[in-house]
């Protein structure tokens, strides 16, 4: 049995998130999907999980999950050394990060990898998608982005484990086409929503990463859909 | 200056007002957005009605407001209003321009505005109503709205302080918006129908806001919908000041419970959500010092404005337009919801597609996975046909939501779509489209039309 942690579902599930891990988990039967709610223990502390999910929140609510998250700062990078598989989207990525400043205030977050935020909540939301790609097992995987946010981060994304090379759309920030965090089996990425039910080809990968079979539930629409949504952000925002 | 500014901007609409009905382009927001771009505060120095009741929220306040205009016009009033036009800043300009003679004094003593939730900032530092109705607060659009938080914390910093809220107990993020303000609230008692709890994709507030325990509902209707209380501290739902009781749906009547009396009410329409619309407008004219009699007179004048809701008979069917607004993963819930609840075998046309984003890119398809597709998977419905730009999109998300592939039919082309359907007598057939594919909704829903009425003669 493979254990798929959904963390604070309560808390992280603004922009249809969950769904991702719920899919993945209807797609072999092998996965079970265990909730975590935020006033209890997350299972990866006290055990060994194959597969540790976190979604997009309110900005109060980020800041939230930060102050839960940082007594199991060390369990949590020693299951990122050890190759468990996480998968941040949205602003969870900002969960990570070093800090995230919103106006006169510092955030401080885990401080796992080298990069601070910061919050806009003035200015106008920045919304844009993206088509972006990663070498996986077996060859490139391209990947699909919906991005809604206030906020951006800024760090030496040249030099940093990130995930995604854009082709069209931004990264990390409107200056640079380095997106997200690849780092062993950590995954993090600014898009939001069901990103599994989005990228097939990813969640494919995920499940042969939990050494299971890799078969989707409805592949050949998931699929059909996948690549009609490609074609239709190339073709678009190449032409806007 | 300010004052010359204004009235030289104030001009300048006026003669655009004239110049668009010349052009036969009445209804946009052109004089009031050139108008703030002549006199950025615009907004400040226009004169307004005495008095102004604002509507805002994120569902039912077109609704709303067209109820207030519709009441108060039946009661003998002019009531100025921004029904033709926006419900952002220039659109509300655009109504007061039209409202004010040339010296940009105001021509009516009441207004009815509906006011966009994220224009807040724009609007209320120079127009002040005096009666502030927020229908509800959920998840919106997230290219605009973002969050509950983000809305409820922005309405909060910007309504006056002087307003007096009208408010929905009910609906425990927009009850405690601006708690200093002046409030009333209204909600509808314990149904038959409530649950105690979430069975939706959606609940925008799952924890208490302030020790962060669980939330219990001593009732639910709908989302986050209800009455509730914390297990851990005293935060619970405000009380009622004008409580819908006894709501009857099969003889369309319902009781409304204030500190002066009883109220008897006919329904204008069996939908939960149009309901809380009645209720919410009852409460504000009972402000205003309404008695229920009257009321009740007015309301039974008015009726849902159909391009939100409308039923044809055609041929041996009836033919149903929808409206559920694209990228509003809620609207399109609620309308699920009620409709896999009415009685008849029906079809479905989904087209719920944001048209705009398709010229830049492709519509963020977020909203599908919170919105409640598992409510068609009912044995009444018995095709769905999937069209436009989502079309493949909306086949996966119905085939996770369990239901069966062979009632699933698509279409690329929205306009080919009434041509799979199969007019069982008997049946109703729905067209869901929102705003921003409303012409093309309404081409397939004439075609809908004509094809029923076809079928029904042979």
């Amino acid at each position: 049995m493979k254990v798929v942690e959904n963390l604070f579902p309560e808390l992280c599930n603004i922009y249809g998130e969950s769904y991702s891990v719920e899919y993945l988990s209807r797609c072999n039967g092998d996965i079970k999907l265990v909730q975590t709610n935020h006033k209890d223990v997350p299972a990866f502390v006290t055990e060994d999980v194959d597969m540790v999910y976190l979604g997009c929140s309110s900005e109060r609510k980020q800041e939230q999950i930060i102050e839960i998250l940082k007594p199991y700062k060390a369990r949590i990078k020693e299951l990122i050394d050890k190759g468990t598989i996480f998968l941040a989207t949205g602003n969870a990525i900002e969960v990570f990060g070093k800090s995230i400043k919103d106006e006169d205030r510092v955030i401080e977050a885990l401080g796992l990898f080298e990069f601070d935020s910061v919050r806009y909540m003035e200015a106008e939301r920045h919304n844009s998608q993206y088509v972006g790609s990663f070498k996986a097992d077996n060859g490139p995987i391209t990947m699909l982005g919906h991005r809604s946010q206030f906020s951006f981060a800024y760090g030496d994304f040249e030099n940093f484990p990130h995930w995604l090379d854009i082709e069209i759309g931004i990264g990390m920030n409107k200056e640079t086409k380095r997106e997200g965090i690849h780092y062993n089996n950590f995954f993090a990425t600014y898009s939001l929503g069901p990103c599994l039910i989005m990228n097939p080809l990813f969640a494919k990968y995920l499940l042969r990463l939990m050494d299971i079979d890799d078969s989707l539930l409805f592949e050949n629409e998931i699929m059909e859909a996948y690549e009609y949504r490609k074609h239709e952000l190339r073709e678009n925002l190449a032409n806007s | 200056m300010g004052k010359l500014k204004f009235l030289v901007a104030h001009w300048a609409a006026k003669a655009s007002v004239v110049a668009l009905k010349i052009t036969k382009h009445n209804g946009t927001n052109f004089p009031g957005e050139l108008a703030i771009k002549i006199c950025p505060d615009f907004l400040k120095y226009i004169d307004k009605p005495e008095t102004i009741i604002g509507v805002t929220g994120t569902n039912g306040k077109t609704t709303v407001c067209n109820l207030l205009i519709d009441m108060f016009t039946a009661d003998g009033q002019v009531p100025l209003n921004n029904r033709a036009g926006s419900n952002i800043n220039s659109g509300i300009a655009t109504s007061l321009i039209h409202g004010a003679n040339l010296f940009g004094k105001c021509k009516h003593n009441l207004g009815v505005l509906e006011i966009d939730e994220r224009s807040a900032l724009r609007v209320f530092p120079y127009v002040k109503p005096n009666y502030l109705i927020i229908t509800n607060l959920f998840r919106d659009s997230m290219k605009r709205n973002a969050n509950t938080e983000y809305i409820a914390d922005i309405l909060s910093k910007y309504i006056p302080k002087e307003t007096k809220l009208v408010l929905n107990a009910d609906d425990l993020i927009s009850s405690n918006v601006a708690p200093e303000n002046p409030r009333v609230y209204f909600g509808i008692d314990k149904m038959d129908s409530d649950i105690k709890e979430c069975t939706n994709l959606i609940n925008d507030i799952r924890i208490c806001p302030v020790c962060h325990s669980k939330l219990e509902y001593e009732y639910l209707r709908y989302h986050h919908i209800g009455k509730a209380h914390c297990v851990s501290c005293d935060f619970k739902s405000p009380g009622y000041d004008y409580c819908a009781k006894n709501v009857n749906i099969d003889d369309m009547t319902m009781e409304i419970v204030d500190k002066d009396g009883l109220g008897n009410y006919r329904l204008i329409s069996n939908g939960i959500h149009n309901i809380y619309n009645m209720v919410t407008v009852i409460a504000l004219f009972r402000e205003l010092g309404y008695k229920h009699g009257i009321i009740e007179k007015l309301m039974s004048q008015t009726s849902i404005v159909k391009s939100r809701y409308n039923a044809v008979p055609a041929g041996k069917v009836r033919v149903i337009n929808q409206m559920a607004k694209e990228n509003n993963a809620l609207g399109s819930s609620r309308a699920f919801d009620f409709v896999s609840k009415e009685p008849n075998d029906k079809e479905l046309i989904l087209m719920m597609n944001c048209l705009g984003d398709e010229k830049h890119w492709s519509e963020n398809t977020c909203w599908l996975y919170d919105c409640d597709f598992e409510f068609l998977n009912d044995e009444k419905i018995k095709k769905i046909i999937v069209t436009g730009p989502r079309y493949k999109d909306y086949i996966l998300r119905l085939l996770i939501a369990g239901v069966d592939r062979a009632k699933i039919v698509d279409t690329a082309h929205e306009i080919d779509a009434p041509d799979l359907l199969d007019f069982t007598p008997g049946e109703d057939i729905y067209v869901f489209f929102g705003t921003d594919s409303l012409a093309l909704g309404n081409k397939v829903l004439a075609k809908t039309i004509d094809l029923a009425k076809e079928r029904g003669d042979k």
